[in-house]
């Protein structure tokens, strides 16, 4: 059976997409597909430091276009989980390196061998994220409840409809449900009000996050943080499963002692 | 189809880039640069040829045919000018020369006493910066993560390496890399290639406790690159 | 923002700021429409009905809304009397 091209993008830079890349494809492989994930934001490479891969790199996607190499020999098995693969971004080209076509030809050449192909669009809306959305099958767009992202998200989405891609689906990230309550963030009704597109996750904001980006290895390891828990919700709504979206908890006086005693 | 041989201060240079960007095929190439040098030839029968191929990856077998309709026509190609690895490789296993294009003011050659020159980098590399040198290359300055070097030579880092180093690139395994802080994400010495191990992780670097750096050098023993503290007069 | 502000509801939450701003700045996003280009398209569809109709000018409300994901351009226009047997041809600059 051929798998599912899901490309994650959002336009601003800095929402959490390499996180959220790097995060939903461990999910998925912890539930037992077998998932490459793509890095397609040439020149500025991050997904590999994100799923601590950074020391493996051989080969990239431009020697695969260029013909360095095969496609299978640029594929680096995760340390972890051995269903999950990564095909890095080359560090020293620019975006002009791949076009949407070869970009699409990549993916193609991946759907029969993998259940997902995830791939991480940079930020923009030039060639870096025309070439994510080339091979897309569906497209999960990433915002935090910001008045610039969110500006941002809805250029992203009547991009993405005028191109006909989809189905689209939305992830909140980085909430914080005491600032929400205090009435000094967008909540999750309003974002999903002004931008009309379904909700796939909300993803708590959470500094465990930059601990495991720190270390190198994704947060859905851990699932006792409540990102990770998101993570592999999302991860199970991307399979068909319906999974309820959770309120999110406030941080409790004894949930900042257990932390504290964690940490 | 714009004019593909153009005399500059170095000599007759010819544009492979521009040929190749212009036509659809390899083999379109070559035609156009036959027709070209049957119609032009004889006014630069003689000349040395330098190619110019920029950014472009061109194989060994294609380099040759191109050397071979320049001789057809009494033109004698002796060096190459291009950025790509794989250009330079070919170029440099045909014979050609390989005029080192600096791509910072501050990079200069250096004579060495065994004859190969070697490439002085007064800077910091950063991360997406790539040198690619067939002789050795000395930073003075760091390697930062994302950064890469390939080397024919040797290399060697006054200051702490943690970027990609490619040294003895053509297949040199006896080539060396020095540092003062060998951190790097991965080294690599003629074809085979090393990384950190993945539980082990670096040394940190503590301020109160004020630790000299300790250089040191990593070559390939029996297939494997091993990384040992660098002591001077061995 | 103080506690008292807000309660003696001086101030709207940012949250409530931060979303209404957003809805206004989407919606001349999405339509590619700048607030000068509708005072233009007021006044010229304006100059049109007064040829049917006897409008009040100074009534007329016309902006940009949203449904779903479509911009919707809403007029209100209220006029006077009936409407003219002939069209005046007219145009008021």
């Amino acid at each position: 059976m051929a798998g599912t091209v899901i490309t994650i993008t959002s336009g601003k830079g800095g929402v959490g997409k390499t996180t959220t890349t790097a995060n939903l494809a461990a999910a998925l492989a912890l539930l037992g597909h077998s998932v490459v994930a793509i890095d397609a934001d040439i020149g500025l490479r991050n997904l590999d430091v994100v799923m601590g891969l950074e020391n493996r790199i051989v080969y990239d996607i431009v020697d695969v276009v260029e013909g360095r190499c095969r496609l299978r020999q640029a594929l680096i098995r995760d340390k972890r989980l051995p269903e999950l693969h990564l095909l890095p971004a080359a560090q020293t080209r620019d975006k002009s390196a791949v076009s949407p076509r070869q970009m699409a030809e990549i993916c193609d050449a991946l759907r029969p061998h993998f259940d997902y192909v995830l791939v991480d669009s940079p930020a923009g809306i030039e060639q870096g994220f025309r070439n994510a959305i080339a091979g897309a099958d569906r497209v999960l767009i990433v915002t935090t409840p910001e008045v610039s992202a969110v500006r941002d998200a809805d250029r992203i989405i009547g991009l993405l409809e005028a191109a006909e891609k989809g189905p689209l689906a939305l992830i909140l990230n980085r909430v914080k449900p005491d600032m929400v309550r205090r009435g000094d963030m967008l909540d999750v009704s309003d974002v999903l009000e002004i931008l009309a597109i379904d909700l796939i996750g909300i993803v708590p904001d959470d500094d465990s996050i930059i601990v495991s980006t720190n270390r190198g290895t994704p947060v859905v390891f851990d699932e006792r943080q409540p990102s990770a828990r998101a993570f592999l919700n999302i991860a199970r709504r991307l399979r068909g499963e319906q999974i309820p979206f959770e309120p999110l908890r406030e941080e409790g006086l004894i949930d900042r002692l257990l932390k504290f005693m964690r940490s | 189809m714009s004019i593909p041989i153009k005399g500059e201060r170095d000599g007759l240079v010819l544009a492979l880039d521009v040929l190749y960007n212009e036509a659809t095929s390899l083999d379109e190439t070559i035609a156009a640069l036959q027709t070209y040098l049957e119609q032009h030839g004889s006014f630069f029968r003689g000349g040395q040829v330098i190619l110019e191929t920029g950014e472009h990856a061109f194989e060994h077998a294609f380099l040759q045919r191109v050397i071979e309709t320049l001789q057809a026509h009494a033109l004698h190609p002796i060096a190459l000018r291009g950025h790509h690895p794989d250009t330079r490789a070919a170029a440099h296993a045909l014979g050609l020369e390989l005029p080192f294009v600096p791509t910072h003011a501050r990079d200069t050659i250096i004579a060495s006493e065994e004859g190969t020159p070697a490439l002085l980098i007064r800077r910091t590399l950063r991360s997406g910066q790539r040198v690619a040198y067939e002789g050795s290359v000395v930073v003075w300055g760091d390697v930062n993560a994302g950064a890469e070097i390939v080397a024919g030579g040797d290399v060697f880092v006054w200051g702490t390496l943690r970027g990609l180093v490619h040294a003895g690139a053509f297949g040199d395994e006896t080539a060396v890399v020095v540092a003062l802080r060998l951190e790097p994400t991965q080294l690599r010495i003629g074809g085979l290639i090393g990384r950190a191990p993945d539980d082990q992780p670096r040394p940190r670097w503590h301020f109160w406790k004020r630790q000299r750096p300790q250089p040191e050098i990593a070559r390939a023993v029996d297939g494997a690159i091993v990384v040992e503290a660098l002591s001077l007069g061995r | 923002m103080g506690i008292f502000d807000r309660l003696f509801g001086k101030r709207p939450s940012s949250r409530d700021v931060a979303k209404e701003r957003l809805q206004l700045v989407l919606i001349y996003d999405r339509a590619g429409l700048s607030p000068e280009l509708l005072d233009t398209l007021r006044d010229e569809i304006v100059d049109v009905l007064s040829r049917y109709i006897e409008i009040e000018r100074d009534g007329i409300e016309l902006h940009l809304a949203q449904e779903g994901r479509e911009a919707m351009l809403v007029a209100n226009i209220p006029f006077r009397g009936r409407v003219k047997k002939t069209p005046s041809s007219h145009v008021q600059e």
